[in-house]
């Protein structure tokens, strides 16, 4: 495909328990982003003020709203809970469902450092969570 | 820039027009013989270019109406309705392709479902639905 923007609602969040084999899509998703940062080291000598770059920070986080008893190649917000709640390991990628020549993939394994429902009066069971990678994630671009 | 009104119009024509629900594009037909007809009204957009590229936010109308003699119960309105909306829009992030026009809709969504009821016009009982797609359209030629 020739050049193109990134529509939204095209990049999803993928989830295999497993650890990256088979991936099941994040039930209803409404939102997907990604947190890249360096830490700033102080680099100052005599010679006066300076930085440095430190380390790489990354993670990932996500909304979206519950659906439950979801169909086979889906992952529940619940599901996830109990991810998070048995600090389990699993295998991410954040990618289109059928990526194009351009298009970013990104996968890693990691944990959930967050996750939190919310279940008002009025609207939808929603859910947010946060992804800590373990490592390096893979980030590649579709040839 | 580009004017993109022209491809955009025709895609949506091509779509309903492939239902096999007569649609007409900008105006109402002079007589109204078929029970359920479209009508394709102008797009309206704006531009949302940024510092290198060619980029437009865009509504078209959909009015989609209906006559029965006597009464309407807007069922079969509904089925062609239905119809159209699975067509333009067959799952949540899906977008029409227009790569052959060189452009990329992106962000589709029906932002307006309005059902009107005209109510009874010589013996003709007159249901209308209103359906306003908004999407954003990237030029990529």
């Amino acid at each position: 495909m020739a050049e193109h923007k990134v529509a939204g609602g095209t990049m999803l969040l993928f989830i295999d328990p497993a650890g990256g084999t088979s991936y099941d899509t994040v039930v209803c998703l409404t939102s997907v982003s990604k947190a890249d940062s360096v830490t700033v080291v102080d680099a100052s000598s005599a010679c006066g003020p300076d930085k440095s770059p430190g380390t790489v920070e990354l993670s990932y986080s996500f909304e979206g709203q519950h659906l439950q008893d979801p169909d086979s190649g889906k992952i529940s917000g619940t599901d996830l809970r109990l991810l998070l709640r048995a600090k389990t390991f699993f295998g991410w990628k954040i990618a289109p469902v059928s990526p194009v020549t351009g298009d970013e993939i990104e996968t890693g394994t990691g944990f959930f450092s967050e996750l939190s429902s919310t279940y008002a009066f009025d609207s939808i069971g929603t859910f947010t969570g946060t992804i800590q990678p373990i490592g390096t994630p893979s980030l590649t671009i579709q040839a | 820039m580009r004017d993109v009104n022209s491809a955009i119009l025709q895609a949506y024509y091509e779509i309903v027009d492939g239902l096999d629900i007569p649609v007409y594009e900008g105006e109402e037909p002079d007589d109204v013989k078929h029970k359920i007809y479209c009508v394709i009204n102008d797009a309206t957009s704006t531009e949302t270019s940024t510092f290198n590229s060619s980029d437009v936010q865009l509504t078209v109308q959909l009015s989609v109406h209906s006559w029965e003699y006597k009464y309407n119960n807007s069922k079969t309105l509904n089925t062609a309705c239905g119809a159209i909306i699975s067509a333009i829009k067959p799952q949540g992030v899906d977008n029409i392709d227009l790569s052959a026009y060189g452009l990329q809709m992106l962000n589709l969504t029906l932002q307006t479902d309005r059902t009107e009821r005209f109510g009874n016009l010589g013996g003709k009982v007159f249901i209308s639905r209103i359906l306003i797609f908004k999407q954003d359209i990237f030029v990529i030629s």
